[in-house]
């Protein structure tokens, strides 16, 4: 794979992972606001949305949701993206002139692809 | 791996992207049921949990309901037996005065078989009074006569017998008749005390009066009965006693009862 097909594979890549990331920052945003807001009203407005003597089970629902909103964080692989990104600018920089080959760079694509792909 | 010595560029670039494409649809789907796995499992648990509270909660109305009946029940028992209570209170008052009235019904029937019983030893005892031959009587009885004609003259007039009674239209009784007589013919030692009633007067012959064993016509028998009358002493057809009765002014056998005592009247 040349250079350009490997800038292009990256450039891809982050496309795709960044969509992933956003996706599940939401849906970490969304958990959390939700669980607070349930703790909250548990407390100022008990019996809104659960009956009044449910007002504990409700403080403890908003915290599992809330903390549920922690789960996306852990699963949204930010290192790769990190990891995409740097290789991505050391090929652009090479492309350019910017950078002298690196047999190393071609490894850490090699591990990166392996990481990407592999199972 | 060695994908990237072996791939060719031109060849192996979209099916590349397309597995990226892949595993990130794949990340994405897992980070998303990981995440809500448990946002699911709280809110199985909170409808579960809202669900008994409902139910709870419409057993405590039933519930509620039914004490409320009970209650009503309870306060309708309540107010019957404060009513049968009063009902109670008024039926026992009732019975008192029933009691009372019973007590009094016997008390008015002893006096009456009393009466009766002294009435039927009276008849027994009566004696008799020719009014025709009135003048004829009373010469028996020299010094006496007025006595016994005034009497017999109010017995003409049919006095009735009235306990406590203080005039000739009134009627007397046994006493306050004496006591009439007496004024009448103005017997001394029965000065008349202002106020006075003639059936107290009556009443009072007894102690007023000197008492005497061996009476004479005119004086005073007084009887355990309560009779007083006024004795006559016939030798011809036996002594008898003059006074009011039950039966009005009656002529009785001067020993038709035990005298409590004798009594001299000093007529003037």
């Amino acid at each position: 794979m040349d250079m350009v097909a490997r800038i292009k594979f990256l450039q891809s890549a982050i496309a795709s992972q960044q969509i992933t990331l956003r996706l599940l920052t939401t849906l970490a945003a969304i958990l959390f606001l939700l669980g607070i807001t349930m703790v909250i009203l548990s407390f100022v407005s008990p019996g809104l949305i659960l009956a009044e003597t449910l007002k504990t089970v409700q403080t403890l629902g908003g915290i599992v949701i809330a903390a549920s909103g922690f789960i996306p964080i852990f699963f949204s692989r930010r290192d790769r993206i990190v990891a995409s990104r740097a290789l991505l600018n050391s090929y652009q920089h090479r492309q350019v002139g910017g950078l002298s080959p690196d047999p190393k760079l071609d490894q850490y694509f090699d591990q990166y692809f392996d990481m990407v792909l592999g199972g | 791996m060695k994908v990237s010595t072996s791939l060719n560029p031109g060849d192996q670039l979209p099916v590349l992207l397309e597995r990226i494409e892949r595993r990130e649809k794949s990340a994405r789907l897992r980070g998303i049921l990981y995440a809500l796995l448990p946002v699911a499992l709280t809110v199985v648990v909170l409808s579960y949990a809202q669900s008994s509270v409902r139910n709870a909660q419409k057993q405590v109305d039933d519930l509620k309901t039914e004490a409320s009946t009970y209650t009503s029940q309870i306060d309708t028992l309540k107010k019957n037996t404060e009513d049968y209570k009063t009902q109670s209170q008024s039926m026992q008052g009732n019975a008192e005065n029933f009691k009372s009235q019973v007590t009094e019904l016997q008390a008015q029937l002893a006096e009456t078989q009393k009466s009766l019983s002294e009435a039927v030893s009276l008849s027994r005892a009566v004696r008799t009074i020719d009014y025709a031959n009135a003048k004829e009587l009373a010469s028996r009885f020299p010094g006496s006569e007025s006595l016994l004609l005034d009497i017999l003259d109010l017995g003409r007039r049919r006095i009735k017998w009235k306990p406590g009674g203080q005039s000739v239209q009134e009627g007397f009784d046994s006493p306050s008749f004496a006591a009439h007589i007496l004024r009448q013919k103005r017997a001394t030692g029965i000065e008349v005390r202002p106020g006075e009633s003639l059936s107290e007067a009556g009443r009072s012959l007894y102690d007023k009066l000197p008492p005497t064993t061996q009476p004479k016509t005119g004086d005073l028998v007084f009887y355990s009965a309560g009779y007083a009358m006024f004795y006559f002493a016939d030798p011809r057809d036996g002594n008898f006693v003059l006074g009011m009765t039950p039966f009005g002014v009656t002529a009785l056998k001067s020993d038709f009862a035990k005298p409590a005592g004798y009594r001299q009247v000093q007529w003037r």
